[in-house]
């Protein structure tokens, strides 16, 4: 008796779609898996939320001084206490919180803008254009930063009076001296990127170079620009610190938390909340953001697919 | 000879009795036992500025080298003009133009030099010729324009008359000239030793511990740029005592909180000599511990802070600087400044801004410093007060839309103090007034070069008396035109009343000076704020530190005991 | 060996033209500014300003200046001090140096060291627990401000060692005897051991699984010989390329550390000139930064192929 064939057994083929793996999504999947990064993720969510909040309200405000007994201790009115000239330490670190985000942010903004285009057109076009840039980069590499942004501040603050005494002139002082690890990665992303396939394949469709740097190689490299911007921001606050620490920071009484420890660093011996509070803010903020870029870089990166 | 015998008896009891008193005024000092290591250190933040006397004007170099040179007179613990070199106090002519100095015969530079009649002439030429900032002591003497022009070398007011005396004929008279004298610009230097090294204008000689040659008591022994500077006592100094320090030792350490602690582990005997101060927490934290609070010495320092009003009302009105109108400028600004000043409780900047009250004081007696000639008396300013509602009256009828305050800058020069004063004037005036301002801080040339031109609307103001004459004050901050002013303040009363008085001893002016400074109350020129002190904090075992408003105590007046 | 000292000096000639193109933008920069450092609050006449700047040569047109100063650097005379007058520059500089010197070398010791052995311990323990406090540590480490860590050290070496010590064994601030030279290099040292751990974990990791190593301990070879002689030779390799940026690091650190223990080094006086508007100290500790920092990293370069013969020019 001839059979008819054989019919496939009853069992539901299950066939697995892979999920749609785009960068981005794959890189959130893997940040989700690395605790550090997410602890980092979680307290700049909380930085964020507190210098919102402190836009429209401090349970004092940061200016005012004499609230109460100067160097007083944490207390229940005053939780984290008042610092040498009276002032509530709470709200000032609330206040701070908004000041770490627009110095970190705005330099890593600035420092994509100018990194960005110069390492594009560096790597891009190479010969001349590639020379001279990179030329200009090793340079830069080969001065100490931290001088030259003290002397961008001090010159276009107080000895031109260019630029008043703030933010601005911070960032730009930054920007202007750390350009060069955005361009120099952007440049090697460049480089390497216009080799691809499908690079060759736009061009040979007639697309111009802009197009082709714009929306071919640049999101592309968007990757590791995310994370270089990422790590960019903690260097840019510490910079402030650091500015602010010796004087030539913010103007008063503008509560920086680089500012408020060099408040609190003399009276370290018998009243420590005073700079213990900043110094902590500070050093919690700076992980956060170094956590959150180890894990944005790992996440990014293809060749740790697992 | 005898007439010599006599003074220099009288001298050497003088300096002993201020030793004595120095001492703490108890009998047989004597018989304390002294140190076997009786080196005195402590600690600077900058380095010495000027070491030549021609050009020095810090107070740091000042409270330094005095020890080191001296002149025809000096001042005293008590700030009495005494004489030094000058073997009594001049003779005045009757048209109190010709001054005749006679000086002693056996006052000695540190090389064994023998003090002459040309030494103090040379050495005020070149001061006058070198135009250090104090080179104006010897603006009265005629002579001095064309020196100061570089016209001439040489003063044709002074004259030789032998190897131990001379003349000087001033211009005008000029009562506080005789104070002026006393200044570490007339200081004298050894002829043959400047003009050995170079010329009579260099400076070089005194930067080197082989050619800094004074009449002082100590002299340097050995200097590092930056990082140290040492003095040892002259020996067979030709005015008697030394005092029993062997050694003085500075050294540079820009961190006061450094300083501290190594003074605490015993490696330093003070903090405080040379102008110096402690760092605001840690002298907060030394006044309120009782055991601690024993080594600390808050003297009263001739300095007053003020806050200042730009008083020009429209351009070249009324000093020819004037740029433009300011909101508290004259009659119509008089509301203003008067709601400023009151809106400022001091009490609360004092606790702050002078770290409870021992950095400085409250100013309640004028412009001029409290325990310096011209001072009205406690409490005798009624803008100096703290009056909420009587300010919040005054600025509603002065500026009732807030447009004249609008984008109100405060200036002052970097430093902590001036930070702490202004941060707290912001807090206090967005307080109680309402008003939003902003501080600002520039480098001391900027700051001083602006404000000179009237730059600045509102803005900080000090003065810390060279000498203790209210002419110091009026002639370079309150008459019309005045150098240091910054308000383009002209009162042509005023002007008067202090050409007047500066042409008179003091003993005649003093009232008028005191009624200079009640106008200057009356019309709330100035926003006073603080008086200075000066802080000490020396070891139980160091005897003798301390000083007046001006001046520290000398360094003969220190002794070390066992511990 | 003709090679080699020819290569040297091609740089060093380098590294003079890089030093003096760079301070010039300095010069310019604050050469622009309008107003001198000399004003004082008391008084001041025209005649005494004249002098100042006369004195400084600072009433010359600025390319005269600037040709003087040029050739002062050449001479390696960096002029004199505004504010303190009489003080020589290049002396003072010279002296500073040798602080921070001193600071560099025992902070670089740190880094290495303590990098090194983060490094090592956290590859051979890989993804245990230890790696993982390794790897923390390290990031912690860089986190962290120089100014924190230095406070934290001013504090528990400062003050409460010398409580639970009685007062017998402590840190001071400032400069002068051997005993203030490990907080302070700590402080300096530690922000950048991190980076060293991390290449050495890596390189580590790498070197371990090699051919050459799995045949070593293969043979029998004790695990500890194995690593010393064979993976950390090869591991050090990736640190000395970074060593010239991290001398560069540790000297840019420095600015801030030096600042806060009151080390009378080139970064203070960096930051006392800058303050006190002290332009002349200013453009010279420019100038000797920017000579350090290339002179590091010739060392670099000529120690490198010492340490890994594969390596030739």
């Amino acid at each position: 008796m001839a059979q008819a064939a054989p019919l496939a057994p009853e069992i539901e083929i299950a066939y697995e779609m892979p999920e749609q793996a785009t960068l981005l999504s794959d890189a959130w999947r893997r940040i989700r898996r690395n605790r550090l990064a997410l602890v980092g993720l979680a307290i700049i969510v909380v930085l964020f939320i507190t210098a919102l909040i402190s836009i429209v309200w401090t349970p004092y405000p940061t200016w005012l001084q004499a609230v109460g007994p100067t160097y007083q201790p944490p207390s229940g009115a005053h939780p984290l206490g008042l610092d040498q000239a009276g002032r509530d330490i709470l709200s000032r670190i609330m206040g701070g919180a908004l000041i770490t985000i627009e110095v970190g942010i705005g330099s890593a903004i600035i420092v994509s803008l100018i990194g960005i285009p110069l390492g594009l057109i560096a790597g891009f076009y190479r010969g001349t254009v590639d020379t001279v840039i990179s030329f200009v980069i090793n340079i830069w590499y080969g001065i100490p930063d931290l001088l030259v942004a003290l002397i961008l501040v001090f010159v276009l603050s107080d000895a031109l009076h260019l630029i008043p005494r703030g933010v601005v002139v911070i960032i730009i002082a930054f920007s202007l001296t750390r350009w060069m690890d955005v361009a120099r990665l952007v440049r090697g992303q460049s480089l390497a990127l216009r080799e691809r396939e499908f690079v060759e394949a736009a061009r040979m469709a007639g697309a111009r170079d802009f197009a082709l740097l714009l929306r071919h190689i640049f999101p592309n490299a968007l990757g590791p620009i995310i994370v270089q911007a990422t790590f960019a921001i903690p260097a840019a606050v510490l910079f402030e610190a650091f500015l602010s620490f010796l004087g030539l920071g913010l103007p008063s009484p503008t509560p920086s938390w680089g500012a408020m420890a060099a408040d609190g660093y003399h009276g370290m011996d018998f009243a420590p909340h005073i700079v213990l509070a900043p110094t902590i803010a500070l050093s919690l903020t700076l992980m956060a953001f170094n956590w959150l870029g180890d894990g944005l870089r790992d996440a990014f990166d293809p060749r740790m697919r697992r | 000879m005898t007439r010599i015998a006599v003074f220099r008896s009288l001298a050497v009891a003088l300096g002993t009795i201020s030793v004595v008193a120095a001492c703490g005024g108890g009998g047989g000092t004597t018989s304390e036992n002294l140190a076997a290591d009786q080196t005195l250190s402590f600690p600077m933040v900058d380095d010495v500025g000027d070491l030549d006397p021609a050009h020095m004007s810090a107070a740091v170099d000042i409270d330094i080298f005095r020890n080191t040179y001296s002149g025809l007179y000096k001042f005293d613990d008590q700030l009495n003009e005494v004489a030094d070199i000058a073997s009594g106090p001049p003779k005045i002519s009757d048209d109190q133009k010709t001054y005749t100095f006679t000086m002693r015969k056996d006052a000695k530079f540190s090389n064994g030099d023998g003090v002459k009649a040309d030494d103090f002439i040379f050495s005020w030429n070149r001061a006058a010729a070198i135009q250090g900032d104090y080179a104006s002591v010897f603006q009265p003497v005629a002579g001095y324009d064309d020196v100061a022009n570089g016209k001439a070398t040489e003063m044709s007011g002074l004259k030789k008359i032998d190897d131990y005396s001379f003349s000087a004929t001033l211009t005008d008279p000029a009562g506080y000239w005789y104070t002026e004298v006393a200044l570490w610009t007339a200081w004298v230097v050894d002829k043959k030793v400047v003009l050995a090294a170079g010329k009579a204008t260099d400076s070089d000689w005194a930067s080197n511990p082989a050619t800094a040659i004074g009449t002082g008591q100590f002299k340097m022994t050995a200097r590092t740029p930056k990082q140290s500077v040492d003095f040892a006592p002259v020996a067979n100094w030709w005015g008697g005592s030394t005092g029993t320090i062997t050694k003085v030792h500075i050294e540079i350490i820009a961190d006061q909180k450094a300083q501290l602690t190594k003074y605490e582990s015993g490696g330093y005997s003070l903090i405080g000599f040379a102008n110096q101060s402690l760092d605001p927490d840690d002298v907060v934290r030394y006044n309120s511990d009782p055991q601690l609070k024993k080594q600390l010495q808050l003297n009263p320092s001739a300095r007053t802070t003020w806050i200042g009003f730009n008083m020009c009302e429209g351009l070249g009105k009324p000093s020819k600087n004037c740029t433009g109108p300011n909101p508290f400028a004259g009659d119509a600004g008089k509301l203003g400044r008067e709601a400023f000043s009151l809106a400022v409780d001091r009490d609360q900047l004092v606790d702050i801004a002078c770290s409870k009250g021992t950095a400085c004081t409250k100013a309640t007696g004028g412009v001029i410093t409290k325990g310096l000639k011209g001072y009205l008396g406690d409490n005798t300013d009624p803008w100096a007060v703290f009056d909420k509602a009587k300010a919040q009256q005054l600025y509603k009828q002065w500026d009732p839309d807030g447009s004249k305050v609008k984008n109100l800058i405060y200036t002052y020069n970097t430093s902590g103090f001036n930070k702490a004063v202004c941060d707290n004037l912001a807090s206090q005036w967005q307080a109680n007034l309402g008003v939003k301002m902003q501080c600002t801080a520039q480098d001391r040339a900027s700051f001083f070069r602006a404000r000179t031109k009237c730059s600045y609307p509102i803005f900080r103001h000090s003065w810390g008396a060279d000498y203790d004459h209210p002419q110091d004050w009026f002639d370079f901050l309150f008459v019309t035109d005045a150098g240091s002013g910054g308000s383009c303040y002209s009162n042509s009363q005023l002007d008067s009343m202090a050409k007047d008085a500066n042409a008179k001893p003091l003993s005649q002016s003093l009232e008028t000076y005191k009624k200079m400074n009640q106008i200057l109350v009356d019309n709330t020129i100035t926003g006073n704020l603080v008086y200075g002190v000066q802080q000490y904090l020396s070891h139980p075992y160091m005897k003798g530190v301390g000083g007046n408003a001006l001046y520290d105590n000398y360094w003969s007046d220190v002794k070390i005991l066992q511990h | 060996m003709r090679g080699t000292l020819l290569y040297i000096g091609q740089r060093l000639i380098l590294i003079a033209i890089t030093t003096v193109l760079v301070s010039s933008i300095v010069f310019l920069l604050l050469h622009q500014i309008p107003g001198n450092a000399f004003l004082n609050e008391t008084r001041q006449s025209e005649a005494t300003l004249r002098a100042e700047l006369h004195h400084y040569g600072l009433d010359l047109p600025l390319p005269q200046q600037y040709v003087n100063w040029v050739s002062g650097v050449l001479h390696g005379d960096l002029g004199e001090s505004l504010v303190n007058r009489g003080v020589h520059i290049t002396p003072l500089l010279l002296r500073e140096t040798s602080v921070s010197a001193t600071v560099g070398f025992f902070a670089l010791i740190v880094t290495i060291g303590l990098g090194l052995i983060l490094g090592v311990v956290a590859a051979l323990r890989q993804n245990t627990w230890v790696d993982y406090v390794a790897s923390s540590a390290a990031v912690v480490g860089y986190s962290v401000p120089a100014f924190v860590v230095a406070i934290f050290g001013l504090l528990l070496f400062g003050h409460y060692l010398y409580v639970w010590t009685g007062g017998t064994f402590f840190y001071s601030p400032g400069w002068g005897t051997p005993e203030q030279i490990p907080v302070p290099a700590l402080a300096l040292g530690l922000p950048y051991a991190s980076y060293v751990a991390r290449l050495t974990r890596a390189s580590m990791l790498e070197t371990i699984r090699t051919d050459y190593v799995r045949t070593a301990w293969a043979k029998g070879l004790r695990p500890r010989i194995v690593v010393i002689r064979h993976a950390l030779r090869n591991a050090l390799i990736p640190v000395v390329t970074i060593l010239g940026p991290l001398i560069t690091g540790i000297i840019t650190g420095s600015l801030v550390i030096e600042n806060i223990f009151g080390i009378p080094g080139l970064g203070k006086e960096f930051v006392t000139s800058i303050l006190a508007r002290d332009y002349n100290i200013v453009i010279g500790v420019f100038t000797f930064y920017a000579a350090l920092v290339g002179l590091a990293n010739l060392a670099v370069d000529v120690i490198y192929p010492i340490l890994d013969p594969r390596i030739r020019y």
